[in-house]
């Protein structure tokens, strides 16, 4: 059931993007007037029609399969667990938190909440665990291969990050 | 309560801000310059030595940041999304220019960012490949604008996007004239397609492909420049023929609107002198940019940067693209 | 200067010690940059340049392709113990590579991949040394309709890779296609089916969307599988036991074909080495006698893909150093740093200068040699994380995601984007297609209407004429039996119910 719904949704979207979001912005003039170009739209729209005949036929095969089957109205969905609902929901909480919170905070709760939710339950040893990786992986991206990690923009979490930024560099100073 | 937070935050700013202007602007940690291009391209040859030269004349670290991707578009979203604090700048061209005209840019490039300094201003050359010369018979400028005359939609030339800036010049140099375009991803690929024969003629500078036209593969044919090319005496130059098309890429470094501006005066200040050292001026030589003056002021290059907005403001708007017109009456 | 003169020549520059030194130097920071997620072999390499400021011209350029070919070996590691790809032209060695980390057989996956990363990178420097102008000529007489073709037969493997499932392969290629036209187009710069996002106007970068689709939507499956397996925290213990020579001897006809597949997609300016193990891989599922096998964790697919990208190490450097034009990104850094020095790249630059061919061929074979050693001592290293309990590595996994996303382009987007994939990985699972499929059409799909379009300017949109060249015409024919073929069996085979 729940590949069925995928598959008409995914369908469904598909036949509205051929039709509105194929196209965004206009094409050049002295593009268009050239008879011998290719107009950015066939592309896409070819992969989108064949994409289109090839779902539809897939619908088809799955309604077809499914036909005598009891079970099948019985939701695949329900089977969806809480567990892997919080998970879904970490990873993409964190995408959204990295700029504001900036790189330490976010390493910190992602590292913590998800070892939670995979079942560590010595809390008071995956905080500092959380910690110290996150310090790691600092070290080795940021001070070693120089990647600007996010320093957010909530002040007090951005004058941190600076604040961190300007130890390593009077220790980088002081090694030099 | 809020109101009051509101004020006291909007007084001890003005304070730090007086504060600030009072005394002489220092670096105190490492300064960003965001290049919007990958490592290894044009863009970004030019500022990686540049940075090299600050570095040692601010005292602090100044880190080239490669952020790559939509024209541009991706490197101005994040510049401005950092604070202005005098700590962040970005190198820019024209097409930067050209995406805010088309709209692509989230906010108004023009008023939001600032010339600072131009670093160097290359000429572009519209180059012939060898092999194509030879299969169509044509050897000078002249002589191809008379074969695509006679042939229209036969010759074909490669440009980086053609509504860039190589779009453009090549827009003005060959005015009215029915060529294919083709659009590459990256100069590499262009050179060898060139070198191959598969296109016929391509707009580019010429630092890239120098080694080529000596061993003779390709042929300039025309310098899009007010006067002849140094290095090639022998190659016309477009206004000499009368054709007004001089478009070459200009590399400068652009702020945020809000940079203090003492930490503007003092970058400006590093950066004429950084122009001014030995390496740099060798560096100009070897990256075929000593063909134009390159070092601009902010008062001069925001000059420049303003003529280049309503030329290719003209330009796109030609072309049915443009979406924010600066110059509407 | 004749071949062996060539050869001792570029041996002598390495007999300087402290050259070889940074040589050395070298393959321990590129393996290591390379297994991390996140810095590809081009940022391995622009990492590189700082070192090569004080150095003259031709240790430069020996150093930096040490980093070079060391970082696309180093990008297997993660990819086989973690599913994480450290360099995005790892993304196949995935597909076996996991598998068999997973069933304990992470040792025997390892040296494969070392293995085959090495002969690989040999041939490719043997071709460079000796074929380098007949190389340049092909390369340069490949026209965009030819590299259509080229990738165009990538693509037509789609119908083969899950025999069973060509249907939904085929719609989870078509969607990776369709996914590479989101954002400004490549010929015009119009933007397409962004949704009004900004965000998109750049695209789909392909690290996010290989990292997420593998790595996050791994450790999600996983988060699903604890509630099941509760209390179980241990994973299997790491097995190092090293392939045979039996093994070794099976798979060489495949070693010597990726080779010069590698070699050649590595020479096409505009391709590389991610393109070369992606089409390297689809090729060899196509000639094996049992391609039902592959992508459950054999070794052939591991060295397919590693031997090619290793391949393409060599064709790109072709290019460079015989016309001054770079055959990739991570290339392009090394003439950046060759012209800050002084260097005239071009045409020139070899029949005036080869010892810059003599000083890249010695680096690469010495590279590809000690690579082996210092990558397997890295690779234990990396192995003892997998002793860590799982609630402890997964968190560990979605941060290197994370940091890996984001450190490609500084781009808060691409976090975005890498945790959707990770999403979108889940239900591609649970509607039964086939992420191997949506990669590869992601990967090829610019690449491949780029060249489309082009081929159709410059023929003037004239079919017949774009594919009457013999090395598209062919391999465009090869392309539409092989992606007809199952098809064809198939149909037959139902009639005869």
């Amino acid at each position: 059931m729940f590949e069925l719904i995928c598959n008409v949704l995914l369908w469904l979207g598909l036949l509205y993007s051929y039709f509105f979001n194929v196209l965004e912005a206009p094409i050049p003039d002295r593009t268009a007037r050239n008879p011998y170009t290719l107009k950015p739209d066939v592309w896409p729209k070819a992969i989108i029609i064949l994409l289109l005949i090839c779902i539809a036929i897939n619908i088809f095969n799955i309604i077809r399969k499914n036909k005598n089957n009891p079970e099948f109205h019985l939701d695949a969905l329900m089977s969806i667990r809480a567990r892997l609902c919080i998970g879904i929901a970490l990873v993409v909480a964190a995408s959204f938190i990295l700029e504001p919170l900036g790189y330490m905070a976010t390493c910190v709760l992602v590292l913590f909440f998800y070892g939670l939710l995979l079942g560590q339950r010595h809390v008071f040893r995956l905080a500092i665990f959380s910690v110290l990786v996150t310090l790691l992986l600092y070290v080795v991206f940021s001070v070693l291969l120089s990647v600007n990690l996010p320093r957010g923009t909530i002040p007090e979490l951005r004058n941190f990050s600076l604040y961190v930024e300007s130890l390593v560099a009077s220790a980088k100073a002081a090694i030099m | 309560m809020k109101k009051l937070v509101c004020t006291l935050l909007a007084v001890s700013l003005i304070v730090c801000g007086a504060v600030a202007a009072s005394a002489e602007w220092k670096f105190e940690r490492k300064v960003s310059i965001v290049c919007p291009w990958g490592v290894g391209g044009g863009a970004d040859s030019t500022l990686r030595p540049m940075a090299n030269l600050l570095k040692n004349i601010l005292g602090q670290e100044v880190e080239v940041v490669n952020v790559t991707g939509g024209n541009g578009v991706t490197a101005v979203e994040y510049v401005y999304k950092q604070p202005a604090d005098g700590y962040t700048f970005m190198l820019g061209t024209q097409s930067l220019f050209m995406q805010d005209i088309q709209g692509t840019t989230s906010m108004n490039f023009k008023e939001e960012f600032i010339p600072v300094a131009r670093l160097v201003h290359a000429v572009n050359v519209i180059t012939a490949s060898k092999k194509a010369m030879d299969r169509k018979g044509y050897s000078t400028f002249s002589g191809m604008v008379d074969y695509v005359k006679k042939n229209p939609f036969e010759v074909s030339v490669g440009m980086l996007t053609s509504t860039g800036l190589d779009g453009a010049a090549l827009k003005q140099a060959i005015e009215g004239l029915d060529i294919l375009d083709v659009s590459y991803p990256s100069g590499s690929e262009m050179n060898s397609a060139l070198v191959g024969g598969h296109i016929d003629i391509m707009v580019t500078g010429t630092d890239e492909i120098e080694g080529l036209i000596q061993a003779g593969d390709v042929v300039p044919l025309l310098a899009l420049s007010e006067k002849r090319m140094k290095r090639y005496p022998d190659v016309e130059c477009s206004v000499e023929l009368g054709i007004n098309s001089v478009l070459g890429p200009a590399r400068g470094i652009f702020a945020k609107k809000g940079t203090p501006q003492e930490a503007i005066d003092v970058l400006v200040a590093a950066i004429e002198k950084a122009s001014q050292d030995p390496s740099w001026q060798a560096f100009l030589v070897q990256g075929c940019y000593d063909e134009r003056p390159s070092f601009a002021g902010p008062a001069e290059y925001a000059k420049a940067c303003e003529e280049d907005y309503k030329l290719l403001s003209d330009y796109l708007k030609a072309e049915g693209v443009m979406k924010k017109d600066y110059y509407a009456k | 200067m004749t071949t062996w003169e060539l050869f001792t020549n570029g041996f002598g520059v390495l007999a300087d010690p402290y050259t070889l030194l940074m040589v050395v130097f070298a393959i321990i920071v590129g393996t290591i940059f390379g297994a991390l997620p996140g810095v590809s072999a081009t940022m391995a390499v622009a990492l590189g340049l700082p070192f090569t400021y004080a150095m003259e011209p031709i240790p430069a350029i020996v150093f930096l392709v040490a980093v070079y070919c060391s970082s696309i070996t180093g990008g297997s590691i993660t990819a086989i113990l973690f599913k994480i790809p450290g360099v995005p032209s790892s993304a196949p060695t995935t597909f076996d590579g996991y598998p068999m980390a997973q069933r304990g057989e992470a040792g025997k996956a390892l040296g494969i991949a070392l293995g085959s990363s090495a002969i690989g990178g040999l041939v490719s420097a043997l071709a460079m040394l000796t074929l380098s102008p007949q190389l340049t000529q092909a390369a340069l007489s490949f026209s965009p309709s030819d590299i259509f073709a080229v990738t165009f037969m990538g693509l037509s493997i789609l119908t083969c890779l899950d025999s069973k499932n060509i249907l939904r392969t085929l719609i989870s290629g078509l969607l990776g296609l369709l996914l590479a036209c989101v954002g400004q187009d490549p010929m015009y710069a119009v933007q397409r089916l962004t949704f009004g996002s900004g965000e998109l106007i750049a695209g789909l970068e392909m690290i996010p969307v290989l990292i997420g689709i593998f790595a996050v939507t791994e450790v999600l499956k996983q988060t699903k599988k604890r509630d099941t397996l509760k209390g179980d925290d241990t994973n299997s213990s790491v097995n190092t036991k090293m392939p045979s020579l039996k093994e070794w001897w099976g798979i060489k006809w495949l070693l010597a074909r990726c080779s010069v597949i590698g070699t050649i997609i590595g020479i096409l300016p505009g391709a590389g080495a991610t393109i070369a193990s992606f089409l390297c891989y689809s090729t060899e599922t196509k000639l094996s006698k049992h391609p039902e096998k592959f992508g459950t964790g054999i070794i052939d697919g591991v060295a397919a893909s590693e031997t090619a990208n290793n391949a393409a190490t060599g064709g790109a450097m072709v290019p460079l150093l015989s016309l001054g034009i770079p055959g990739g990104n991570a290339a392009a850094v090394m003439m950046s740093a060759l012209v800050l020095k002084g260097v005239q790249l071009g045409p020139l630059l070899l029949v005036n200068q080869p010892q810059y061919l003599s000083a890249t061929f010695a680096s690469m074979v010495v590279t590809n040699i000690l690579m082996v050693i210092v990558a397997i001592a890295i690779a234990k290293v990396f192995a003892q994380i997998l002793a860590v309990p799982y609630s402890y590595l997964g968190p560990i996994i979605i941060m290197l995601a994370i940091i890996g996303s984001y450190a490609t382009n500084m781009s808060i987007a691409d976090v975005k984007i890498m945790a959707i994939a990770g999403v979108l990985g889940l239900i591609i699972s649970a509607c039964h297609f086939n992420s191997a499929a949506l990669i590869l059409g992601l990967v090829l799909g610019v690449i491949c209407e780029g060249n489309f379009s082009r081929a159709y300017t410059i023929s003037r949109a004239n079919l017949v004429e774009m594919f009457s060249r013999p090395v598209a015409g062919t391999l465009m024919a090869i392309s539409i039996i092989l992606l007809l073929w199952p098809v064809i069996t198939s149909l037959f085979k139902k009639s005869e119910d």
